[in-house]
């Protein structure tokens, strides 16, 4: 199984791939439970955009971003498993 | 019919069993949601690969199954399917210059789908649910839908979500309807309007 060199750099960012990680153990989280004390939301959204665009999440629309759903599709699947070893 | 035969068919109801607890399990949904396209693809592939174990415990084992414990297919069943993981995990052979390790990944990506599509679809089906119910919470007068987010959600948390909506330039009736919705689902139905 090999991943994309781009995926692989995208993943040397500890919190994009701890943001990943989180989402792949809860299968889908809201962005509230994601940006919570320990992560700046600023921050957190910035991850969120790059998982999204790496294809590895998907997001749900919502009136209140608070309240928008990140799950994991199965290319995050695969390279939450890899990065693991 | 044959053993070998027999234990090929049972092999259909074994292979359903371990799809459905594997993709079950790994999405956090239910067996409804699960019955999809790509989930189908990922039992047709488990099958497949279930039913050739079969037959080939029936080929390697015929002369060393214990006798009079159970018969024969049940054997084969038992060792073809169970025995299919762990023949791909723990062989490393190749067949017509195709690696098995590389079948195993084309199984892994097949299940891969599978659960995602199945987390997909159960997100999709709880956001409606959830904004559905948020819609008829919204009607509800400003001071009673508080006092349900205070009982329901805690003390603090109509403060919490007032604020939240001030920094989102959100609806702050529609913030709590959501947060209600969202956080306790079988509670705020209770409390629904009709």
């Amino acid at each position: 199984m090999s991943l994309d060199y781009q995926i692989l750099a995208t993943l040397s960012n500890p919190l994009i791939k701890e943001i990943l990680h989180t989402i792949v153990k809860k299968k889908s989280v809201e962005f509230r439970q994601l940006a919570s004390d320990t992560v700046d939301p600023s921050e957190a959204l910035q991850a969120l955009e790059i998982l999204k665009r790496a294809e590895l999440i998907k997001e749900t629309s919502s009136p209140i971003d608070a309240f928008k759903t990140y799950y994991v599709t199965a290319s995050g699947l695969q390279a939450d498993r890899l990065i693991k070893g | 019919m044959l053993d070998a035969e027999i234990a090929a068919i049972i092999a259909l109801p074994l292979s359903s069993l371990i799809v459905a607890i594997q993709v079950t399990q790994a999405s956090n949904s239910s067996l409804q949601r699960a019955i999809r396209g790509p989930t189908l693809l990922y039992f047709l592939i488990v099958f497949v690969g279930n039913v050739f174990t079969t037959f080939l415990a029936a080929a390697t084992t015929s002369q060393t199954i214990p006798a009079g414990v159970a018969p024969a297919w049940f054997w084969y069943a038992f060792l073809g399917v169970f025995g299919f993981e762990a023949i791909l995990k723990n062989l490393n052979l190749t067949f017509a210059e195709i690696g098995v390790l590389s079948i195993n990944d084309w199984i892994t990506k097949a299940k891969d789908a599978a659960v995602a599509d199945v987390i997909e679809v159960d997100v999709m089906h709880k956001l409606q649910m959830a904004n559905a119910l948020a819609a008829k919470l919204k009607t509800l007068p400003a001071h009673e839908l508080n006092a349900h987010v205070s009982n329901i959600l805690g003390n603090g948390q109509v403060a919490a979500l007032d604020a939240a909506a001030i920094a989102e330039s959100a609806d702050p009736l529609l913030m709590k309807a959501l947060a209600l919705a969202k956080g306790n689902y079988k509670a705020a139905l209770a409390i629904s309007p009709n």
